[in-house]
């Protein structure tokens, strides 16, 4: 006991402890500020920040390995109509034939798959009339005995759908509930924020049809979305902490040329191109059975396009990836409304905040306490060394758990901290030595 | 339990990559390359699949017969047509630091030097366009690109005003064919590897007759590759060796180029 106390009684603990409870004392208001909306109208100035430091942090997430998801969920298999399969599969006249999606349905059923997303906008026929073509003729037949759950793009957009008068979601031109009961419309939209980048799982908004990386999260988790009770408890759950569902950590999908193939950074992830899964590329056995398929384009590259926090994907990701990226997110995190252990965070984030501020004033005021460059160094240390251990405090916590804690707040409230103290210390008229 | 848990986590966090196991069902005979140049044989008629470890980086190749691998859920059928199969090389920690720092804005890509601005705007494509100042007062304008190639001078109508093929690869091009040239082209043994339009510029002078080394070094902080081969042949005129030659790697670059 007695060292414990003489530690207490030591002037760089006490200071570091003084400016801990004063960091935490700053952060406790703003979250509060925040939760509250305490501000007003003037809020959307904390929110809007807000983004600046949790892209960083998505940023930082952006190439590594994501931790092993926190329940069992199918793998999770992205078949992409990709350059090579355009030129493998192209039927004379056309860019990509509908007698191939159909060929490529047929393989995916197979699999038993626990369900489908094809994010291909089937609403109409290839041709202006009526007449269907061959190709939109077959997959038609494939639509209609699909066995397995299917999740189809509602071409319709989200303001038209608030009218009374909405006509049902089509399928080549039919309505889409009666062709086949095991189908259900979608919202493929990505979300974006105002200032053009998507970050959001979509929220799922009464009357509408759930969001596509939603849907097939409630599917592989073995809901049925026929039923209302599970559809019902699938909206439910994309209603997170601020009403716009939950961040998307992105992750670089891995791609690779012909006859390589190494590790996806998202763990029960494959991607395998149309034109290989046509050929048998995907192992047929207890593994895959029951996966959870999303078929989708990559090329041409510039037609779905979105811009996303990630630096390396300046250009934009495509929009099959950005629903790949959110079902991944939602499968490997958990459930957004079953929150993370915030003790622990309470816990952790005040007992680093110490350990380093006592690290470095034993530095400064212990090791440096006669030099003439205490105070530059001092000043040099203090603020970079918080900053920077929140930060990696961030992105392992991002890594880790997925949340997207409010993190700007611990920054924030550092730097309002020490403005506070050089303002209180200005008036008190002398640099106070260790306190 | 606890350091178990502590330390899965901090192997994803520090993204370690692991060696993979995969199944060769193999007819006929196959090649393991490893890492460091050692090399593997494995020879077989059906029967029982192998499973091998490879780590990031090896490389499997059948050399007669086939083989059907299987890697986690996928499967490569290995044959005639796709002989090989690889395991990606996993970037390193370093790598991947490097790359995270970039992404986060910390640490920038190397930037480039002198003539770095894109000479777009006038040339086909990505070729830069040959630019002159109309008071060039050399005889003679010297282009340095590869060896073996040809240049040619190509006049309003597409008639052929000069051309010349060098073995050492600069050319020597007269002033006078230049001043009544449109378009340049520079032919390699497989067709045009570099074709643009020769432009006079008018660059604003103070009317004091200069030596070679300044009109050298004006051009030189124009920053425009077209002007280039200019700066390159004021700079060899006025004996600045050193200088020329670090214009001279960067002519062969943009002029030598690899698509008109």
């Amino acid at each position: 006991m007695r060292p414990l106390s003489r530690f207490w009684q030591s002037p760089v603990a006490r200071k570091a402890l003084h400016r801990t409870a004063l960091i935490l004392l700053v952060m406790g208001a703003l979250q509060l500020i925040h939760r509250y909306d305490l501000l007003g109208p003037l809020g959307f100035l904390v929110d809007v920040e807000q983004n600046a430091p949790l892209d960083q942090l998505t940023r930082v997430v952006y190439r590594w390995d994501a931790p092993p998801p926190r329940q069992a969920f199918p793998p999770v298999v992205l078949v992409e109509v990709d350059r090579q399969s355009l030129e493998a599969l192209r039927v004379q006249g056309y860019l990509f034939h509908r007698g191939r999606m159909a060929d490529l349905l047929l393989r995916v059923a197979e699999y038993r798959p626990a369900g489908v997303l094809v994010d291909f906008d089937l609403s109409f026929g290839s041709n202006e009339q009526a007449a269907l073509s061959e190709g939109d003729e077959r997959l038609l037949r494939v639509l209609a005995r699909f066995p397995y759950p299917l999740l189809l793009a509602d071409g319709r957009s989200p303001e038209v759908l608030s009218d009374a008068e909405v006509p049902e979601p089509s399928v080549l031109g039919r309505p889409m509930g009666r062709l086949n009961p095991q189908i259900f419309p979608v919202n493929a939209f990505v979300l974006y924020d105002s200032d053009g980048v998507t970050r959001w799982v979509p929220k799922a908004e009464p009357g509408q049809p759930l969001p596509a990386a939603l849907a097939l999260y409630c599917l592989g988790v073995g809901r049925d979305l026929s039923r209302p009770e599970d559809l019902e408890a699938c909206r439910r759950l994309s209603v997170g902490p601020f009403g716009v569902g939950e961040r998307i950590v992105f992750r670089e999908i891995r791609r690779f040329g012909s006859g390589v193939q190494g590790e996806q950074l998202w763990k029960g992830l494959a991607v395998i191109s149309a034109a290989e899964f046509l050929r048998g590329g995907l192992v047929r056995s207890e593994s895959t059975e029951g996966a959870v398929f999303l078929l989708g384009r990559t090329w041409p590259l510039d037609s779905d396009q979105h811009f996303v926090p990630v630096r390396a994907a300046s250009s934009g990701l495509q929009g099959i990836d950005i629903h790949v990226n959110a079902l991944m997110t939602l499968v490997t995190y958990g459930h957004f409304s079953a929150g993370l252990n915030r003790w622990l965070l309470v816990f952790m984030v005040p007992t680093l905040v110490f350990v380093a501020l006592f690290l470095t004033y034993a530095i400064t005021d212990g090791l440096l306490g006669r030099s003439r460059f205490r105070k530059v160094i001092n000043g040099l240390l203090e603020p970079t060394i918080i900053v920077w251990l929140l930060f990696w405090v961030g992105a392992f916590i991002v890594n880790r758990f997925g949340y997207f804690l409010d993190y700007l707040f611990p920054v924030v409230a550092m730097h309002f901290a020490l403005l506070g103290l050089k303002v209180w210390r200005g008036a008190k008229g002398h640099d106070a030595p260790a306190d | 339990m606890t350091h178990r848990r502590i330390s899965v986590a901090l192997m994803a966090v520090l993204g370690l990559a692991l060696g993979a196991q995969v199944k060769l069902e193999l007819n006929g005979k196959a090649r393991l390359e490893r890492k460091g140049g050692v090399a593997q044989t494995y020879e077989r008629a059906g029967g029982s699949p192998l499973t091998l470890d490879l780590q990031p980086g090896d490389r499997l190749c059948v050399e007669r017969g086939e083989a059907r691998l299987t890697y986690g859920v996928r499967v490569y059928n290995l044959g005639a047509a796709t002989a090989c199969f690889q395991l990606a090389p996993s970037p390193s920690l370093w790598q991947r630091l490097t790359e995270a720092c970039k992404d986060v804005g910390i640490c920038k890509d190397e930037a480039a030097r002198a003539f770095a601005k894109p000479a777009t705007s006038r040339g086909n494509g990505d070729a830069p366009a040959l630019y002159l100042p109309t008071d060039y007062a050399l005889p003679e304008l010297r282009l340095p690109v590869a060896g073996g190639r040809r240049v040619r001078l190509l006049g309003a109508g597409g008639e052929e005003l000069f051309s010349q093929e060098a073995a050492t690869g600069v050319f020597t091009l007269p002033t006078s064919a230049l001043r009544f040239a449109q378009r340049l082209e520079v032919a390699g043994p497989g067709g045009v590897v570099y074709a643009a339009p020769v432009v006079w510029v008018a660059l604003e002078a103070d009317g004091i007759a200069q030596k070679p080394r300044e009109q050298g070094l004006r051009l030189l902080l124009s920053e425009q590759v077209g002007f280039a081969p200019a700066a390159y042949s004021y700079l060899l005129a006025a004996g600045e060796r050193e200088l020329a030659a670090v214009i001279e790697a960067q002519i062969r670059a943009a002029f030598g180029g690899s698509a008109p």
